[in-house]
């Protein structure tokens, strides 16, 4: 173990769970493996998490399932979503639509196709404060008004009557923003907020998200692909691949000392300046369609230090305090955490 | 939807109108032969033919034709019946209410029931009653309007005398005179552009529902009649309304069929012994009414869009 973590930045273990998903399995109702297998982390009160990993790890159908906006096609098999002390997977459509928009607000990307383009932004804004708090058309549109301006739009008074597609894609997304923190949420999931957005416009949107987070005390869950907007926005992280949790940490030791081949990996396919010159790693392969996941570790086939042991299942090792890994290599101590892993 | 946007609409209406005059007034003069005629028939003698050319104006220039055709026509003046000798306007007068009666409560019939079963087909998707309403709305487009009148005639107001089975009573005489003498004729004419409607409104719903701005309404706490009301409906309308836009056309012309099943004189059984007797001035008169429809139809279908739509607002 020489995974020492780090005092700052760090989680304290018994920072109380706002949000912990316990065991989530996802299927198509076939006998193909997971498209989530097991899946567990928890977001702490006031906390940012990172759920990270390639296109197709399972990432946003996890946050889907948090939000019960599961596809028809993809059935629960297993696990608890514990929001606040109720479980979101057994709740019952009632109380899961009191949870939706009021202390779990969403923000999703491509704010473009996110926002109905048949209702003025004021309206949109004002849905959840109408939903959730039976305010009037009146009340909830002054509350719409000072969102506006609470999320940066000047004019709000005007703009609470334009339509999104009269807005430039930065200010459809503080419109999202808005309406997601319009019903007074303690947790708001972002997922891939600034994907779509010009790279300005994306410091600009964590900026205000960063704002928020502390002005009203949220945690956050973002799911991203950017392991830059991870550095910059969130305390701890939680990687996925192709339907399973491989690492989770606190947001410096994942930088600095992953402990699963594919983090690495991942932090080694981003440009860095102090290694100008130099050429960028990829991971070879691609991941695998859902359905051919292979047995034991689903990284085995793309991973450079794969071993006859990795066909085996995984158990999850907690390395330090909030740091897990699942490979086993790592665990056992053939493999050494670290960039260079 | 800006003022100068339903000028623009109005001026391409007008537009619409002067090439239908032309092609209508065209309509005799492209007739093989000399109109005059074919229109007094084989056994006319000289005489007949030369005071039909007269009455048609068929000795001055073609231009001067148009013209004066045209400077009447402004003046609500359509000429006279070749046969009845009453006046194409007042003729068109007595048989349009009949025929737009029909027409608006088809259209009223095909929206509530097409709309209606569309929505409901959308939101059970792959439900049972999804699929009813498939096979029923494909069996609605396969059956004949005339089959349908002669079914819904023989069931309501032969086996069982609940409503009349032929005529026509004008609104004067009173809402249900005049409603129960339509229900019948309209719904016939109705079902298909109902089971259009439904087809089209269930592709819509289906479509709609699966956009990320109904996930983000969902994840806002939007549910049920609320989500339906005021995201799923406008969302999902506007490819409705263009189908009924080009369906109202349709019907127009389709009430002839019904009118002659429901023994209703209108602007279709007009509109055919006019063309038997080769009555051109009727046939003109008809042509150019409906065009007037068609296009007031199409303005109306514009300015829905716009309403519910707002980005057509600034196209």
């Amino acid at each position: 173990m020489t995974a020492a973590p780090l005092a700052t930045g760090t989680a304290p273990a018994t920072a109380e769970a706002l949000l912990s998903v316990r065991g989530l399995t996802l299927d198509l109702g076939t006998t193909q493996p997971g498209l989530v297998q097991d899946v567990e982390f928890t977001v702490p009160k006031g906390r940012s998490v990172a759920l990270i990993g390639e296109s197709g790890c399972g990432k946003t159908l996890t946050a889907m399932a948090i939000l019960g906006l599961l596809p028809r096609a993809v059935r629960v098999v297993s696990g608890e979503i514990d929001f606040a002390g109720t479980d979101l997977l057994t709740c019952g459509p009632r109380e899961l639509r009191r949870i939706r928009g009021g202390p779990v607000g969403a923000v999703f990307q491509e704010p473009m196709s996110s926002l109905d383009p048949t209702m003025t932004v004021g309206d949109q804004i004002a849905e959840a404060r109408r939903i959730h708090f039976k305010e009037g058309r009146r009340t909830a549109r002054e509350h719409a008004r000072g969102l506006l301006d609470r999320v940066g739009i000047p004019d709000a008074k005007r703009r609470l009557d334009s339509y999104p597609h009269e807005m430039s894609g930065g200010m459809q997304q503080r419109v999202m923003i808005a309406a997601a923190i319009a019903g007074e949420p303690r947790l708001v999931l972002a997922d891939e907020p600034t994907t779509a957005l010009d790279v300005t416009i994306q410091a600009e949107i964590l900026e205000l998200l960063r704002d928020l987070r502390r002005d009203l005390g949220l945690a956050v869950l973002l799911v991203t692909h950017d392991l830059g907007v991870v550095a910059d926005f969130c305390d701890e992280v939680v990687v996925m691949y192709a339907g399973h949790v491989v690492e989770k940490a606190p947001v410096r030791e994942a930088f600095r000392t992953p402990a699963h081949p594919y983090t690495s990996a991942l932090l080694g396919s981003v440009p860095r300046s102090d290694r100008a010159r130099t050429p960028l790693e990829v991971i070879g392969g691609r991941v695998p369609p859902a359905g051919s996941f292979p047995g034991g570790c689903r990284f085995r086939p793309r991973c450079r230090h794969a071993a006859a042991s990795c066909g085996e299942p995984q158990a999850d090792t907690v390395l330090a305090a909030g740091h897990h890994t699942c490979c086993g290599r790592v665990a056992a101590g053939d493999l050494t955490p670290g960039r260079e892993l | 939807m800006t003022a100068g946007m339903v000028l623009r609409r109005l001026a391409a209406g007008v537009l619409v109108l002067w090439l239908v005059s032309v092609l209508t007034f065209l309509l005799v003069q492209l007739t093989p032969g000399d109109p005059a005629e074919l229109i007094a028939g084989e056994n006319a003698t000289v005489e007949d033919v030369a005071r039909i050319r007269e009455q048609l104006g068929l000795n001055a220039p073609v231009v001067e034709q148009y013209l004066r055709w045209c400077g009447d026509l402004l003046r609500g003046d359509l000429g006279d019946s070749l046969f009845s000798g009453r006046s194409v306007a007042e003729t068109i007068a007595q048989a349009a209410p009949a025929t737009l009666s029909i027409t608006g409560l088809a259209i009223a019939v095909a929206v509530v029931v097409g709309v209606g079963a569309g929505l409901v087909a959308g939101l059970k998707q792959g439900s049972w009653v999804d699929r009813a309403v498939s096979t029923v709305a494909t069996l609605g487009i396969a059956m004949p309007s005339f089959w349908v009148a002669m079914l819904l005639i023989s069931a309501f107001a032969l086996s069982n005398r609940w409503l009349p089975a032929t005529g026509y009573a004008p609104l004067r005489e009173g809402l249900w005179p005049w409603l129960s003498h339509l229900i019948l004729p309209a719904t016939a004419l109705g079902l298909a552009t109902a089971a259009e409607l439904a087809r089209h409104t269930r592709g819509s719903v289906c479509d709609v529902l699966v956009r990320p701005y109904i996930r983000t309404a969902r994840a806002r706490g939007a549910s049920g009649f609320w989500l339906v009301r005021r995201h799923l409906l406008r969302n999902a309308a506007i490819p409705v309304v263009t189908v009924l836009g080009l369906q109202a056309g349709r019907l127009l012309g389709g009430s002839i069929v019904v009118e002659v099943v429901a023994g209703i004189t209108g602007l279709g059984t007009t509109a055919i012994n006019a063309v038997l007797q080769r009555d051109y001035p009727v046939i003109q008169g008809y042509v150019l009414f409906s065009a007037v429809i068609v296009v007031l139809v199409n303005l109306a279908v514009d300015l829905t869009y716009g309403w519910i739509n707002p980005k057509v607002r600034v196209a």
